[in-house]
């Protein structure tokens, strides 16, 4: 039994982040009646959050570094502040144990899990033995190296075929074979080991079960100070690109009720294990057969949030803020309900037509989608600019629906909608996933985004309109041209130029 | 008033191909609509096609157009030599000159042999220096933007002339890195 914690009082909370999560702090504070003290970079002095929080504090120049994961400037601006809190958002210092200790040892309220548990997570060795020990499905396999062939064959038994031969020391695919039977065990071992050796001068490896097409599911947990662990359901966020996420909906369209039951109560588990406080999201890789395992716990708010918010009613932020507070949940498990479809699309600022390259700048003109069920929580504004020091995501496009399909059509159509100048963006490659017959099957793995179909989604992007395209732009030279030869004297760009051209 | 604007000839690139157009503004009413006619021609200097278009400024950088019983909706972006159009969110990079203005260009645009980097950061490395041959697709300048690495590679065969930037530089959108001959 833990002691119930005392109510520790929240006036005035540090947002210790920037663009559009800053934003979504600032505003679950406001809604609370608390002041708010966001921080910023140089970089960032005409950012949204900077505008709307009540104190503003600069706290550096623009690399990270030097700024939003400067943990003694930000107690710094907490100290002069007056702040009570820091909230820390996602990202940057959000997983750091060491600030979060330094939080409380300056007398503030963390607004996140307790710094032993973000370390007992941080370790993907010791958070999976701990999670083992409690009981929580992990991936078979082992961590220790294999000494022999026939000690390969003996585990790869073990654990059932297909298995992953990992190199120890590796990382980047280098050392990997995928094993499908017991005969082609002896060759797979053999070059796993000469490459791992090649490239990471060690050659020790190790098994793992393979799991195949595997869907990442995650559920969403919520613990208060008193002991009560509940779950709000999962989200599958699946669809991936270099290991970011850029689509996440809930429910997950393939997850059976059983299984959802099962996966929720490990997730539970999982959080109680290690005297969770706070909302927290359990990562599971979930196998085509129906089988899952253990990947790892995000001991902070997750950038998706948003879509279990919009299927359970329930602000994960002001959950948060409460926790913290010391107040108990003001709900119970079984008052949690999963009510429609949520999908959330990440808009980023990078251009799909010119193989995503990054795409920031300045953004001259943005109009965000409107409408029932439409949510977009951004940073942007027209005359903001996304500076290049930061992550490209920009925007999270947020859409309930009373079930997927009508989820999916809303979402088409606030894309539809959506306009952002100036900068490129992924919302034409999302018109196009909208539109895949596999997407609108549900039908997808963490390999959905492989190099065919992102070639196949980028040419359904939608076609090219050269003819509108040169007419907007000759009306727009038209017009410079007029305007500049109607007022020789002003200094206008190519002035001079154009007067000699035309004597 | 409209009949005193002047008909203007520019020359359109996208991509590979070039045509000449003329732009009239052949009426502005007082609620901001913009009437002109268009003649897009052909190699010979014929008119191959005649527009007549309606457009609105809705907001700053945005021109909504309406020919041919279409309504679209662009957005503008002039840049250096150039101009970016945005429809439905798909880029559209054009360059509109003047032909008799074209002369005194110094060089530039697409066929001069710079290779540029389409989005401003910091140059992580350079690959290549002056006088080395390259094939197409030969990787020449990593420009990290929003903690991606990008490589810019070689558009063609060709020589480097001349490196514009060092490792380091913080660079913007559409500089110049190295030339290439």
């Amino acid at each position: 039994m833990r002691m119930a914690s005392k109510r520790r009082a929240i006036r005035k909370v540090l947002i210790a982040n920037r663009g559009e999560i800053a934003v979504r702090v600032i505003r679950a504070c406001h809604e609370m009646g608390l002041a708010t003290v966001a921080v910023y970079s140089e970089a960032d002095r005409r950012s949204l959050h900077v505008r709307m929080a009540m104190e503003a504090i600069c706290i550096g120049p623009a690399p990270s570094a030097e700024s939003y994961l400067r943990a003694d400037r930000i107690l710094e601006v907490a100290r002069d502040t007056g702040a009570d809190a820091i909230h820390p958002g996602y990202g940057f210092l959000s997983e750091n144990a060491g600030f979060a200790r330094e939080v409380l040892a300056a007398g503030l309220v963390w607004i996140g899990p307790p710094a032993d548990a973000i370390d007992a997570m941080g370790s993907k060795t010791e958070s999976r033995a701990r999670m083992a020990a409690a009981g929580v499905p992990v991936v078979p396999g082992t961590k220790a190296a294999l000494e022999s062939l026939e000690e390969a064959r003996d585990v790869a038994l073990s654990v059932g075929y297909p298995i992953m031969l990992k190199a120890a020391a590796g990382g980047g695919g280098k050392g990997m074979r995928r094993v499908f039977t017991a005969e082609e065990l002896p060759s797979a071992f053999a070059a796993a080991r000469s490459e791992a050796i090649s490239s990471f001068g060690d050659d020790a490896v190790y098994i793992e079960k393979l799991i195949l097409e595997p869907r990442h599911v995650e559920v969403q947990v919520l613990a208060d100070a008193h002991g009560t662990v509940v779950h709000l359901f999962e989200r599958d966020c699946s669809i991936q690109r270099r290991n970011q996420k850029v689509v996440e909906e809930t429910p997950c369209p393939v997850l059976s009720p059983e299984t959802r039951e099962a996966m929720a109560q490990v997730a539970c588990r999982a959080a109680e294990a290690v005297d969770y406080e706070g909302a927290g999201t359990v990562e599971f890789l979930y196998g085509a057969d129906g089988s899952f395992y253990f990947l790892e716990m995000n001991t902070r708010l997750q950038v998706e949030h948003p879509i279990t918010e919009m299927v359970t009613g329930v602000d994960l932020v002001k959950a948060q803020l409460r926790v913290a507070m010391g107040e108990p949940l003001w709900f119970a498990q079984e008052d949690l309900k999963q009510t429609g479809h949520a999908i959330e699309l990440r808009i980023y600022a990078e251009d799909p037509t010119r193989n995503w390259a990054p795409s920031p700048g300045p953004v001259p003109g943005y109009r965000e989608p409107g409408g029932p069920w439409v949510r977009v929580d951004s940073a942007m504004y027209a005359g903001a600019e996304v500076p290049v020091h930061y992550d490209p995501m920009v925007a999270k496009l947020v859409v309930w629906g009373s079930d997927r399909a009508d989820a999916i059509e809303r979402s088409d159509r606030a894309l539809r909608e959506y306009r952002v100048r100036g900068i490129h963006t992924t919302i034409p490659f999302f018109r196009a996933i909208l539109r895949d017959p596999d997407f609108l099957a549900g039908d997808y793995s963490t390999a959905y985004l492989d190099a065919d179909r992102m070639e196949r989604l980028c040419r359904d992007m939608g076609d090219p309109d050269p003819t509108s395209a040169a007419l907007a732009a000759l009306v727009h030279t038209y017009e410079r041209d007029l305007a500049q030869q109607a007022r020789p004297d002003q200094t206008g760009r190519d002035s001079n130029r154009w007067k000699w051209s035309y004597r | 008033m409209s009949s005193t604007n002047p008909t203007l000839t520019y020359e359109v690139t996208l991509g590979d191909s070039t045509r000449l157009a003329r732009i009239v503004r052949t009426d502005r009413s007082d609620d901001g609509i913009s009437r002109y006619r268009v003649e897009l021609l052909d190699a010979e200097g014929a008119v191959d096609r005649t527009i007549d278009l309606d457009t609105i400024q809705p907001e700053p950088g945005v021109l909504n157009l309406m020919y041919g019983g279409r309504s679209v909706e662009a957005g503008l972006v002039p840049f250096e030599d150039g101009i970016d159009v945005d429809i439905r969110g798909l880029s559209h990079e054009l360059a509109v000159v003047d032909p008799r203005r074209k002369a005194l260009r110094t060089g530039g645009g697409a066929a001069g042999g710079s290779i540029k980097t389409q989005m401003p950061g910091r140059v992580v490395r350079v690959l290549v220096a002056e006088g080395d041959v390259v094939a197409k697709g030969t990787p020449l300048v990593v420009v990290e933007a929003m903690k991606m690495e990008n490589e810019i590679k070689s558009p063609r065969d060709g020589t480097i002339s001349r490196v514009a930037i060092n490792a380091g530089d913080l660079v913007e959108a559409r500089a110049v890195l190295v030339e290439l001959v």
